[in-house]
């Protein structure tokens, strides 16, 4: 039971992520961030959130971009986390 | 063996941060993080932005208020220490709801956040607005999980310059 219940747990605490290029322009990598994510839940509830480029640029206050990566994290397909990265200055 | 398998993976900073190569070094992005202990607030989201060859942080962050008014100063707190922002400014405002959602850019000195995170109890985030206090803190339990991740991207910080 104890092996059960261990394996289950480390299967909720288990996720994939993966990123991904967006777009990289020739302004310099600069020394700003930006994020900006939306969660959804088994891709019904949720995901209302501004997840994009615009977003994550004002987030980190950016306005010249230098690249931009998008990443997606799952766990276990219940909970997925969409994200938009920026760099910049 | 499956207990410990999930505190290892649990405590590890893998994906916590990303980092970037620049000309003038490395920049070490802590990725955004939402806590959930507050008071006069409704949201309270944060990142950090360190830049190796410098001894100052970026703490960005954002927070949901009824009033658009804009701080004053930030501190972070920690035990009977106060560490004040060098500076701050905002960055954005916008409505959400019935609410304003307020993003905020302050500096840091690196120094002062190592201290301040390097405690068991979690480190607030304060400021006013309308000369009301406002605060944003872990719950325990997220900042002992939280704790080593950070400490582990300082060290990194520390140990590239």
């Amino acid at each position: 039971m104890k092996l059960v219940l261990g394996i289950a747990i480390a299967c909720c605490a288990s996720s994939c992520a993966t990123t991904t290029p967006v777009a990289a322009t020739s302004n310099p990598v600069g020394n700003k961030c930006g994020v900006a994510k939306t969660v959804t839940v088994l891709s019904i509830f949720g995901g209302s959130a501004d997840c994009g480029i615009n977003k994550a640029a004002k987030n980190g206050g950016i306005t010249r971009i230098s690249h931009v990566d998008s990443y997606v994290k799952n766990y276990l397909g219940i909970v997925t986390i969409y994200g938009t990265r920026v760099y910049g200055e | 063996m499956f207990f410990n398998a999930v505190f290892c993976f649990a405590q590890s900073a893998e994906g916590r941060y990303s980092s970037r190569m620049t000309r003038d070094g490395v920049i070490y992005f802590i990725m955004p993080k939402s806590i959930k202990d507050l008071s006069g607030i409704k949201k309270f989201e944060y990142d950090i932005t360190l830049l190796n060859w410098s001894d100052t942080a970026t703490v960005n962050f954002t927070f949901e208020s009824v009033s658009m008014i804009i701080p004053d100063d930030i501190y972070l707190k920690s035990g009977n220490h106060d560490y004040k922002s060098l500076s701050s400014s905002s960055l954005f405002i916008d409505i959400k709801k019935n609410h304003y959602e307020i993003r905020i850019s302050s500096k840091f000195l690196v120094r002062d956040i190592e201290k301040a995170f390097n405690t068991t109890i979690s480190p607030v985030f304060t400021f006013r607005q309308e000369g009301i206090e406002k605060r944003a803190a872990y719950k325990p339990g997220a900042w002992k999980k939280e704790r080593k991740k950070l400490s582990d991207i300082f060290k990194l910080y520390r140990y590239s310059k």
